[in-house]
């Protein structure tokens, strides 16, 4: 059976997962309106319509539009982009730091390894969100140095992730038999250890996926993360706390958005965990 | 109240299991037929996927949800089968124990050994903590574990294999029960250890009268430990004798080959050693009869098509003298499964 | 007694001490002592077999002999050289004249590699240190397929994952693997031991047909007596890291001196008969 048939043959198995097939959907919405949006959106998102303000959802607006009558619909297909876009680039920056570093650890054993499990420690014993308000203090708040201080934080946790998962691949046989076939540590660790690991890393990086969309609505919303006019969802929680009672669906439609978001997330992470492991891969 | 003398403790019929896997509904167990006398010793053996520690599993009624059970299980002569959960929690570590093959998972790891103990005699003979404890000092101490009380407070992983294993055993005794069922449970042990662990098997057993079935892949264990062995393949028994009986002569091809296959320590260096052709079929590879067909050197169409009947096989002389005669005569002698047992004896 | 040229492996002393784990952080840490002082020889074209139970070094012995680890104390001189000295790219080279068969089947191969990769592991190693051009893909492949035939499986089983085979075919391909580089030497742990019987006949042939046709050495570790007795010339007996009693088979197993011993082939159960 050639690679590209086993590949449709196991995206055929996944899909019969329900968390999977129903995370996976809703993430792929994610994605596609994220994909549409910068090509076109409803109306422009930049574009005020001081006359349609606070408009309830009608034909022309799908979901509305906000205090300044931009179109609710636009913002959050705009926002997307960047909950993604953070989404990707913290947990590059977790799992292109991160993996490498527990990998070493794992690999060397040692003071190394405690070394690098005690600086983990140590990030982890700073709470992240008040961590990355600390930096946007110092550097300025924006999407970058949001995007940064996330990402910074998914470091140790896939460090953590990637040197426990490792330790139990290097205890089992075949690495020794590597070995005694002649290769080095580094071969190993490449060969043999990171595609045992690698199903481990996918699972977690779903779920820090959902972790740094949250993370980024509440820099957001605190006007920490992404500045104006940029839409954003966690900004446009804000903004619609001001208008609670006038006109309260402005509130629902960016949670929701971030609500379904995470949960397809977590759902698709839940199924991958399932479908990935490995006492099931030898019914197949 | 005793039973009636001919109810037997345990009584086995046309047991058959089926498993819902991804490979759709499979028989793992394909009719298994004996019973077991008070006091009796019976041993069951065969290789890996043969279904004997389905068997065990299925008459503890401890089998996974995606199994179906069919066939009788009697446990002096009440149906088990049709027992509830309920009913078989109270039968169970009260009247049948069991004791698996790997101590260390089979016990809590976060509970002190005297607590596990305690357990069974908490929950079915509704002792009392302190009772409780000092009883389980009491089985500690019949199951020689050595300083037996200053180690009642220890975990599992502080003991060693072998010490672990016995306070497995006290935990099945705990409640002294009618019917022990092990299953392989000297495997995981170094052989100096088996020993030990197998005599104090016996010897429990000897003075409780219970009835035990050892599982096990070790010939020379069923030797030593059994009256009796069935010899199971591919979910069914294919063999059944007294241990002595089936040690003299083997009539069926598969338990040829399964001794033939043993190493003996008397054999010369570089003795290649007899082989069954052929690998053991895998569970949804069963042929619709015989499972030992593929390997067979003595097969025949009729043994493709189903399950070869039983066939009695007439006790060699010096035997039937030794023999009880209430015993259910169908059941307790030597029968094998296969139709051309009499051309391997004149093989033999 | 050997001459010098036929010795194969030379045993020297070999201690090995392992650091516990530290009770409190400024306690100091305990050590275990799993080898004591073993020293032994093994012809070239012999057997030799290492009998023990948990806790007898066996294990430890298989990995030092193999130079998977450094001893504590004393030498293992392989064809004359020493394992430990040699620098790193040497000792590589010299790997691919012994080799190992681990216990356990499905830990020994790893599940995300196909067999023509995990047989043409060792294969790897020597691509680099061989004086000609390295083996091409296809040289690889031949290899893997000629080394999986000899084994009794099929060239095409290279293609395969090791989940879709059995643990006595998963063991062939482990004696595939340690074939492929045609090793004076193979280190077998306790090879048939997660086996079946009948299986467990299967693989133990092989290897007395292997090292006939090859003319292999075993170091066979095993806990069974038996299997011991049938493929092995010498016999070594090592109980908490010391080597109790040594000799050839035929002496240990009929007429064995040291209580220890005795005691061992006494627990054999079925014997009494």
């Amino acid at each position: 059976m050639s690679s590209a048939q086993t590949f449709t043959r196991h995206v055929q198995q996944a899909f019969k997962h329900r968390s999977f097939a129903a995370g996976a959907v809703i993430v792929l919405v994610l994605v596609l309106s994220a994909a549409l949006s910068l090509f076109w959106t409803p109306y422009p998102v930049a574009d005020i319509d001081i006359p349609n303000k606070l408009a309830t959802a009608s034909a022309q607006h799908w979901f509305g539009t906000d205090s300044l009558g931009r179109d609710i619909a636009s913002l959050l297909l705009v926002g997307s982009q960047n909950s993604l876009l953070v989404g990707f680039i913290a947990v590059g920056i977790g799992l292109g730091l991160g993996v490498p570093l527990g990998l070493w650890a794992s690999a060397q054993r040692g003071w190394v390894e405690e070394v690098v499990m005690r600086v983990a420690d140590f990030t982890f014993a700073f709470p992240a969100l008040l961590s990355a308000i600390l930096l946007t203090a110092i550097y300025g708040p924006g999407l970058v140095v949001s995007i940064t201080a996330i990402g910074i934080f998914n470091i140790p946790v896939f460090a953590r992730i990637t040197r426990g998962a490792a330790n139990a691949v290097w205890s089992r046989d075949f690495t020794l038999a590597a070995k005694a076939a002649g290769k080095s540590k580094w071969a190993i660790t490449w060969e043999h250890v990171l595609p045992n690991v690698a199903s481990v890393l996918i699972v977690q990086a779903t779920v820090q996926f959902a972790i740094a969309i949250l993370a980024e609505a509440a820099l957001s919303y605190l006007g920490l993360g992404t500045q104006p006019p940029n839409p954003s969802w966690g900004r446009m929680l804000n903004e619609a706390q001001s208008q609670m009672f006038q006109a309260p669906m402005l509130a629902v439609y960016p949670g929701i958005a971030i609500a379904l978001a995470v949960l397809g997330l977590n759902l698709m992470g839940d199924g991958l965990r399932d479908l990935l492991d490995p006492r099931l891969s030898r019914t197949r | 109240m005793t039973p009636a003398h001919n109810t037997p403790l345990l009584s086995v019929r046309n047991l058959r299991v089926a498993l819902q896997t991804s490979h759709g509904q499979l028989e793992a167990l394909r009719g298994v037929d004996f019973e077991m006398q008070r006091g009796e010793t019976l041993g069951l053996i065969g290789e890996s996927g043969c279904g004997k520690s389905l068997t065990a599993l299925a008459i503890m009624g401890l089998l996974p949800d995606r199994a179906t059970v069919s066939g009788s299980i009697a446990l002096h002569g009440s149906e088990l089968t049709q027992m509830s959960e309920d009913t078989l929690c109270t039968l169970r570590g009260a009247r049948m124990a069991m004791i698996f093959q790997e101590p260390m998972t089979a016990l809590n790891p976060l509970h002190p050994i005297w607590k596990q103990i305690a357990e069974p005699l908490q929950l079915h003979q509704g002792m009392d903590l302190v009772s409780a404890k000092a009883r389980a000092l009491e089985l500690l101490d019949r199951v020689q574990l050595p300083r037996a009380r200053e180690r009642l407070d220890n975990y599992p992983h502080q003991l060693s294999g072998g010490q672990r294993q016995r306070v497995m055993i006290s935990m099945a005794l705990a409640c002294q029960p009618d019917i022990l069922i092990a299953d392989e449970p000297t495997t995981a042990l170094d052989v100096t250890v088996q020993k030990e662990v197998l005599a104090l098997i016996r010897q429990l057993v000897a003075e409780d009268g219970m009835g035990l079935l050892l599982i096990s892949h070790n010939l020379g264990l069923m030797r030593d430990q059994v009256e009796r062995v069935m010899v199971m393949y591919g979910g069914a028994v294919v063999e059944s004798a007294y241990t002595k009986a089936l040690f003299e002569r083997r009539l069926h091809p598969y338990t040829q080959g399964l001794f033939a296959a043993q190493p003996q320590l008397g054999l010369k260096r570089g003795t290649r050693l007899q082989t069954i052709a052929g690998n053991v079929p895998e569970i949804f590879n069963w042929p619709q009869g015989c499972a030992f067909a593929d390997r067979c050197a003595y097969v025949k169409d009729s043994c493709r098509q189903a399950l070869p009947p039983i066939e009695l096989v007439p006790q060699m002389a010096h035997f039937k003298e030794s023999q009880e005669t209430d015993k259910p005569r169908q059941l307790a002698e030597h029968w094998v499964r296969c139709p051309e047992w009499q051309k391997l004896e004149a093989a033999a | 007694m050997i001459s010098a040229q036929d010795i194969l492996l030379d045993v020297q002393h070999l201690s090995q001490q392992y650091a516990l784990p530290k009770p409190s952080l400024f306690a100091k840490a305990g050590h275990i002592q799993a080898l004591n002082d073993v020293s032994f020889q093994l012809a070239a074209g012999k057997s030799m077999g290492i009998v023990g139970e948990s806790g007898s070094g066996k294990s430890t012995l298989a990995r030092l002999v193999m130079a998977l680890e450094k001893p504590t104390q004393g030498k293992v001189l392989f064809k004359g050289q020493d394992l430990n000295a040699l620098p790193p790219d040497s000792l590589r080279v010299a790997r691919s004249d012994f080799q190992m068969v681990f216990q356990d089947p499905y830990g020994s191969l790893d599940p995300r590699q196909k067999v023509l990769r995990i047989v043409s592991e060792p294969l790897h190693s020597t691509l680099k240190q061989s004086s000609g051009q390295a083996l091409s893909a296809q040289d690889l492949k031949d290899c893997a397929a000629q080394a999986l035939t000899e084994v009794g499986l099929r060239a095409s089983d290279l293609d395969k994952y090791p989940h879709e085979f059995s643990g006595g075919q998963r063991q062939r391909i482990a004696i595939a693997r340690a074939l492929i580089t045609r090793p004076s030497l193979i280190v077998a742990d306790e090879p048939v031991s997660a086996l079946d019987v009948s299986i467990q006949a299967q693989v133990l042939n092989l290897m007395m047909d292997l090292q006939e046709r090859f003319g292999l050495s075993y170091l066979f570790i095993s806990h069974d007596l038996a299997v011991v007795n049938l493929m092995c010339d010498d016999v070594i007996v090592l109980q908490h890291g010391r080597v109790v009693e040594t000799g050839s088979a035929d002496d240990i197993f009929q007429h064995p001196q040291h209580p220890y011993t005795q005691e061992l082939l006494s627990a054999i159960p079925g014997l009494s008969h």
